[in-house]
């Protein structure tokens, strides 16, 4: 280092400090851009395995649904014709007995049909996407817990996927059992818009809303559930929603 | 032989001229200090919130924080540049702790890592006992043991762990071994000659500003694993 001059020195320790301090921040800033493709990555792959989830859900739905109403559904139904059979030539208390049993019969074949087509309603596969929405919103204006309101004109000319319908048939069923459960509201409104860049569904509530940015925050899985529903068949939404306010949603897709 | 530089301002490396400097300087140096205070403070308060490798980190600070009241009870004009060669020992000791517990030796036998350490160490003392004064710049100690610490944060950098707030900590404390030590590794390298270069003062103030960088990133470290409140940035 004798041989070293003064200004040899501070162009050497000049250029030692810029090329260190470089390759330094080089590091930085690809370990940053690695680590970000890494959580994209891991993101990517939790969307998947949460859309995975959801298709096997709806395949053990229909399995589930199909039990329900071709084997338990069936047999009750005969268990109720034989009942009515065994009514003929009997006695006042064995007539009552068998009274009480076909009301249990009834009331279990109506609870088999009801939790079938809520599992897969038969309407969607064999109707369409307004019929099964009309279903639904008859089922929850007759349990007297909220009034659900349709106007879904051109739904099923416009949507004709069947997954794409299968999915926006659990969103808006999703939300509507949120809106009766937690929001507590007396009525609901679903509008069907098309419009130039694809479609849109309108839904408003008038129950006890929440808070929007506690909403986001603490997701709950119907809410994921949506979300990953709507990435399924690329479509998005938006929520309104504050304490006292009601929820309105508008789910954009095609 | 007597240090006239202003390596002296280098916040937790003692070697403090007493010559004043200018006055910019002079407000750099309270602003390092200030942050030190700062971080030592915040995670002696914290302690129970901290994982192992920060509390060897704040264990650090303390030893820094007595090295500068140290460096201010030597009378002025004296060579204080044996303080040097002890902290670099202690530095290196500290650094090898911390990134132990965060697991950079998980591959190795406990035994292979103790070795390793009594050998630098080793070196580090022959260094100062034979080969430089402990009344000069230990350039070869701190130029092995800040290539050392390079080597560490390089090798941390290359496991990229799982997003989450302690792992978020660890690595800002790691960006700011990796950025002071790397950019002030040629100023201690040169450190015995710079001591005639012109442009001496110049070097050691990048040093106090990769210092005052240095100082900040850790406070942002241990602020984020303390359990308070979310910092705005």
């Amino acid at each position: 280092m004798e041989g070293f001059g003064s200004q040899e020195v501070t162009i050497l320790v000049a250029s030692g400090i810029i090329l260190m301090l470089s390759m330094a921040m080089a590091l930085i800033f690809f370990y940053s851009k690695a680590q970000r493709k890494l959580v994209a990555q891991k993101l990517q792959a939790q969307e998947e395995l949460l859309q995975k989830t959801i298709m096997a859900q709806e395949e053990e739905r229909s399995r589930i649904a199909k039990d329900l109403h071709d084997d338990i559904g069936s047999k009750l139904n005969v268990m109720s014709l034989y009942m009515h059979r065994l009514k003929k030539g009997q006695d006042e208390k064995t007539l009552a007995v068998v009274g009480e049993i076909n009301e249990i019969l009834t009331t279990s074949i109506d609870t088999t049909r009801r939790i079938s087509h809520e599992l897969l309603p038969p309407a969607l596969q064999k109707f369409g996407l307004s019929v099964a929405l009309e279903e639904l919103a008859e089922g929850f204006t007759q349990s007297g817990q909220v009034k659900m309101e349709l106007s879904v004109e051109g739904l099923d000319e416009a949507v004709e996927d069947k997954m794409v319908q299968l999915n926006l048939f659990r969103i808006l069923q999703e939300l509507s059992k949120n809106s009766s459960l937690h929001g507590k509201a007396q009525n609901i409104h679903i509008r069907f818009i098309p419009t130039t860049q694809g479609y849109s569904f309108q839904y408003k509530d008038d129950g006890k809303g929440a808070d929007k940015a506690q909403l986001s925050k603490g997701k709950g899985l119907g809410m994921s559930n949506i979300e990953s529903r709507l990435k399924m068949i690329g479509g998005s939404w938006e929520i309104e929603t504050s304490p006292g306010n009601g929820l309105k949603a508008l789910i954009e897709f095609g | 032989m007597f240090s006239n530089s202003y390596a002296g301002r280098n916040l937790g490396i003692a070697y403090f001229s007493k010559i004043m400097p200018d006055e910019l300087t002079k407000i750099i140096i309270q602003v390092l200090l200030g942050l030190l205070i700062i971080s030592t403070l915040l995670g002696v308060f914290r302690w129970k919130f901290l994982p192992i490798h920060f509390r060897v980190i704040v264990g650090y600070l303390c030893w820094n924080l007595m090295v500068e009241g140290l460096v201010y009870a030597i009378p002025s004009g004296t060579n204080n540049l044996p303080l040097l060669h002890f902290h670099t020992l202690v530095e290196f000791a500290f650094f090898s702790f911390v990134y132990k517990e965060i697991g950079l030796f998980r591959n190795w036998k406990e035994k292979s890592f103790w070795i390793s350490l009594a050998v630098v160490s080793g070196l580090i003392i022959l260094n100062s006992v034979f080969i430089q004064s402990i009344f000069e710049y230990n350039s070869f100690a701190k130029t092995l043991v800040q290539t050392i610490l390079i080597g560490y944060a390089v090798a941390y950098l290359f496991r990229l762990e799982e997003e989450d707030q302690d792992s978020q900590a660890t690595m800002i404390l790691n960006i700011s071994v990796l950025l002071f030590y790397s950019g002030s590794l040629f100023i201690f390298m040169f450190g015995n000659i710079l001591l005639k270069n012109e442009y001496m003062s110049l070097f050691w103030d990048i040093n106090l500003i990769l210092n005052i960088v240095f100082q900040i990133l850790m406070f942002v470290a241990i602020w984020k694993v303390s359990g308070l409140r979310r910092l705005p940035f």
